[in-house]
């Protein structure tokens, strides 16, 4: 009887403490909550914010073998104005059935006037809120970026997956908001945003034109704001600069008769180094590589190492070509987009003192970066050159 | 006072008792058993026969031969020193043998019991390791442990616990490897246990528990001989229940209760990896269902984007919370395994298909339950069997109730704040003297050998002496 009675005590207990927290009772069914994936955010002609969220419909989609949603999209795009974010945001949310949950969100679009205008006003919503993670992608598009979720997203079911994919295959260099928050926070607020482009492509299966989105050059920041851009070529020297890269093809002439040679790389690395001289400051970026050849119209024969060493040395020019493009753009507009005053600020804190004056200015004249490409073929597939 | 009116006044009612009263001359005596409770061609030829052949000298010489001397009867037995013994010898089915005039009896252990053979083991079944399982005789199944161990260090002690039902009761442990302590423990208690009857080797070990707020189990049951022998090499104590084929370990660790026999019997690398993915399943089957509400119904920014689709997808016409649809299928998942053990197994397999199309498919068409749940369910349900042992199974299964309450109400804090209450539960407790979560806590090195793991027998096996 004793334990019968101590247990009922406990259980009473028990009962008791829980009722004292009937406050808190946050659960929330599934059922209940609407999932954003993307977000999209444009300035109209007027100046209100005008943001847009996607939405994940798991009414329409369908699982297993059933497929009765057949024609419907799983998602929807709901776009509200305001004069900031959280009104915008509101804008539309009070119109929507169920609690908007951030947790999924994973892609963030701005749409190229709100960019130009400057993100200070989304870089102060991003940080304060708790609800998301901080590797969410962000992308620029050139124009109003809510006519992006138009796509047909024919190989994913979501335009988002899409998107997202492209950054985590590292197609084009992928910034997170943390990266962008860090920049600036803590440096001068440069940095770049990978681009998305829409254009309308013609499939022939579809028996149509569908809408199609894919990724272009990347937006440079200064400041927080978008004053220029990277060209597709400069942005693929963006890529080799700042992200380690699993896969990449490069394709450049040989020097002796202007013969095309293609090689994929493999495991792309960078590793930057900071190194001063008196007053200025040397970056040291070494980019090694290897590479599979894949296509070579030459008479080279390819058993010699030292002609190996021709073609090594001609992809690494393409590539230092294009890395060396980014540079210039990024100096001629005197922006730090590869964060790299942050070596200096670092490693030479006393220097960087002196600097911080007049920091851009220091940063273009006495920051002299020296890039060094690396490749080394590996495999050169069937060791004969095509023609003999 | 005489033996035979003593007993005659207690024997009234029983009408199973058989006396059959030999007379020559004065020398009067009278044979007592339990009806077909004897072996009567025992009885025959070794005590009747001498009886009721003349005896050629005085009746004071053929009392001392039969008590003292003890040459009469050319068979072993018993002089009885207290008309009680002689009355329990009867009722446990020996023959007794009154003479008229004297207090003592004599006791014939011609015992005719009904058993059943020795079968395989059911619950605890194993591949490659021995077959047999103990049976409800105690004396078979002491037979069956002392094939497995002729040492001489093989201590064996008798109780008969319950004033009427008069239960025996056997406690094993190896001399010397046995802590005193533990045997006087156990020895107290068995001996302090005041009771009408003993219901079974289940009654012991809530009379032995000191702590039966608990729902760990600090005993272990086993239906197998070689778990017995085995713990008795390693020190413990076994206690033989006469009655019961589950014979108790004691003291029994947490660890003990994920050591399948199985793993000895096989080689150490397999039984090593086993074992892992048993305490990996234990703890799956203990917390899947409670995080898997607790993650859906309040961190659903956990799950991964294409995992959170397909789970929203599928919950998205189901009318109940997820606590409730979780409650409904571990509830009916219990019901399914409680009535399994009652159907007949001719019809067994009938309704097991029907409940597994009903509760499972069909539920899940009808939108009354989606489909991630019914697969937490399922994989929860069969987790639970991983663990060996029986009663800690149920343990599992009623902890995964109340750690299932407390995730519903307040998410994985809740479900974190459960795990911790059973951790400290689990530090505190201890099975006679032994913490039940040695050797982890507090960690012994040298007892890894056989812990989360098993390593190879000849790093370890006690050589001997």
């Amino acid at each position: 009887m004793h334990i019968v009675k101590r247990a009922a005590r406990m259980l009473l207990a028990l009962g008791l403490a829980c009722m004292l927290l009937s406050g808190c009772w946050s659960k929330q069914e599934l059922n209940d909550r609407s999932f954003i994936s993307t977000l999209i955010i444009d300035l109209n002609e007027e100046g209100a914010t005008e943001v847009s969220a996607l939405f994940l419909l798991p009414n329409r989609i369908s699982t297993g073998l059933q497929s009765n949603t057949a024609g419907q999209k799983p998602y929807v795009l709901v776009t509200g104005t305001g004069r900031n974010i959280p009104e915008a945001f509101h804008d539309f949310q009070r119109d929507l059935p169920r609690n908007v949950t951030w947790g999924q969100l994973s892609v963030i679009i701005i749409g190229d006037r709100y960019a130009r205008a400057g993100l200070a006003p989304l870089f102060d919503f991003l940080v304060r809120s708790t609800e998301f993670r901080l590797r969410v992608n962000v992308f620029y598009y050139k124009g109003v970026a809510r006519n992006l979720s138009k796509l047909a997203p024919i190989f994913e079911r979501f335009p988002t997956e899409i998107w997202r994919e492209t950054a985590h295959t590292r197609r084009t260099p992928p910034v997170r908001i943390r990266d962008m928050l860090y920049s600036y926070w803590n440096n001068l607020g440069d940095g770049y945003l990978p681009e998305l482009n829409l254009k309308m492509n013609n499939l022939l299966t579809e028996n149509k034109k569908v809408p199609w989105s894919g990724i272009g050059g990347a937006a440079i920041l200064k400041n927080g704001k978008v004053i220029d851009r990277f060209t597709e070529e400069e942005t693929e020297g963006v890529l080799l600069l700042t992200t380690d890269v699993n896969e990449l093809l490069v394709t450049g002439q040989m020097p002796d008769d202007g013969g095309l040679v293609s090689a994929r790389l493999i495991d792309v690395k960078h590793k930057v180094k900071a190194v001063r001289r008196g007053d200025e400051v040397d970056i040291r970026v070494a980019v090694t590589a290897d590479a599979d050849l894949m296509s070579i119209q030459s008479n080279l024969d390819l058993g010699r190492p030292s002609n190996l060493r021709i073609i090594e040395q001609a992809l690494q020019e393409q590539l230092l070509k294009k890395a060396q493009a980014a540079i210039d753009r990024a100096r001629k507009r005197r922006v730090d987009a590869f964060q790299w005053s942050e070596y200096v600020k670092y490693k030479y804190p006393s220097l960087w003192q002196q600097w911080s004056k007049h920091p851009r200015s220091n940063l273009t004249e006495k920051m002299k970066p020296e890039i060094d490409v690396r490749i080394r073929l590996r495999n050169t597939g069937v060791s004969r050159s095509t023609k003999s | 006072m005489e033996l035979t009116t003593w007993l005659n006044d207690r024997l009234q009612m029983r009408g199973d008792v058989v006396s059959q009263t030999l007379e020559q001359g004065a020398f009067i005596c009278t044979v007592y058993y339990l009806s077909d409770g004897i072996d009567l061609e025992m009885l025959q030829t070794h005590v009747l026969k001498p009886l009721l052949l003349p005896y050629p000298g005085e009746n004071e010489d053929r009392l001392s031969d039969i008590l003292e001397r003890r040459s009469f009867f050319p068979t072993t037995y018993a002089v009885t020193q207290s008309p009680e013994m002689a009355l329990n010898g009867l009722l446990n089915g020996q023959a007794l043998l009154c003479i008229a005039g004297q207090e003592k009896g004599i006791l014939f252990p011609f015992q005719k019991q009904s058993q059943r053979a020795v079968s395989q083991a059911e619950n605890e079944k194993s591949i490659r390791g021995p077959k047999e399982s103990f049976v409800e005789n105690i004396w078979t199944n002491l037979s069956l442990i002392r094939q497995r161990m002729k040492s001489e260090k093989l201590a064996v002690e008798h109780f008969t616990i319950g004033s009427e039902s008069r239960t025996l009761v056997m406690m094993l442990y190896m001399n010397g490897r046995c802590s005193s302590e533990l045997i006087s423990t156990i020895k107290g208690k068995l001996q302090a246990i005041r009771t009408e009857r003993v219901t079974g080797s289940s009654f012991l070990e809530e009379a032995l528990d000191s702590r039966l707020s608990s729902p760990f189990p600090r005993m272990l049951n086993t239906e197998r001989p070689d778990l017995v022998a085995s713990s008795l090499f390693e020190g413990r104590v076994a206690i033989l229940v006469e009655g019961t084929p589950n014979n108790l370990i004691a003291p029994a660790t947490l660890l003990s209760f994920m050591q399948s026999s199985e793993d000895y019997y096989q080689r150490y690398f397999f039984s090593s990896w086993v074992r892992f993915l048993r305490y990996l399943f234990f703890a799956v089957s203990l917390v899947l269902p409670s995080a898997y509400v607790a993650i859906t119904t309040f961190h659903p920014e956990m799950l991964p984007y294409n995992l959170l689709i397909s789970i929203a997808s599928s919950r998205d016409i189901v009318p109940f919370p997820a606590i409730v649809e979780a409650y409904i299928m571990e509830v009916s998942f219990e019901l399914m395994r409680e009535a399994g053990q009652r159907i007949p197994t001719v019809i067994g397999q009938t309704i097991s298909i029907v409940g597994a199309i009903v509760i499972g498919d069909a539920a899940v068409q009808a939108g009354i339950v989606s489909a991630p749940m019914l697969i937490i369910v399922a994989l929860t349900g069969i987790s639970s069997f991983v663990v060996p042992h029986f009663s800690m199974t149920l343990t599992v299964r009623f902890l995964r109730f109340v750690l299932l309450c407390v995730s519903a109400m307040f998410g994985l804090l809740g479900l974190l704040i459960g795990i911790i209450l059973i951790v400290i539960h689990l530090v505190s407790l201890d099975s006679f003297g032994t913490p039940y979560l040695s050797p982890f806590v507090p960690f012994k090195a040298e007892q890894m050998r056989d812990a989360a793991g098993r390593f190879p027998w000849t790093r370890w096996m006690r050589r001997s002496e």
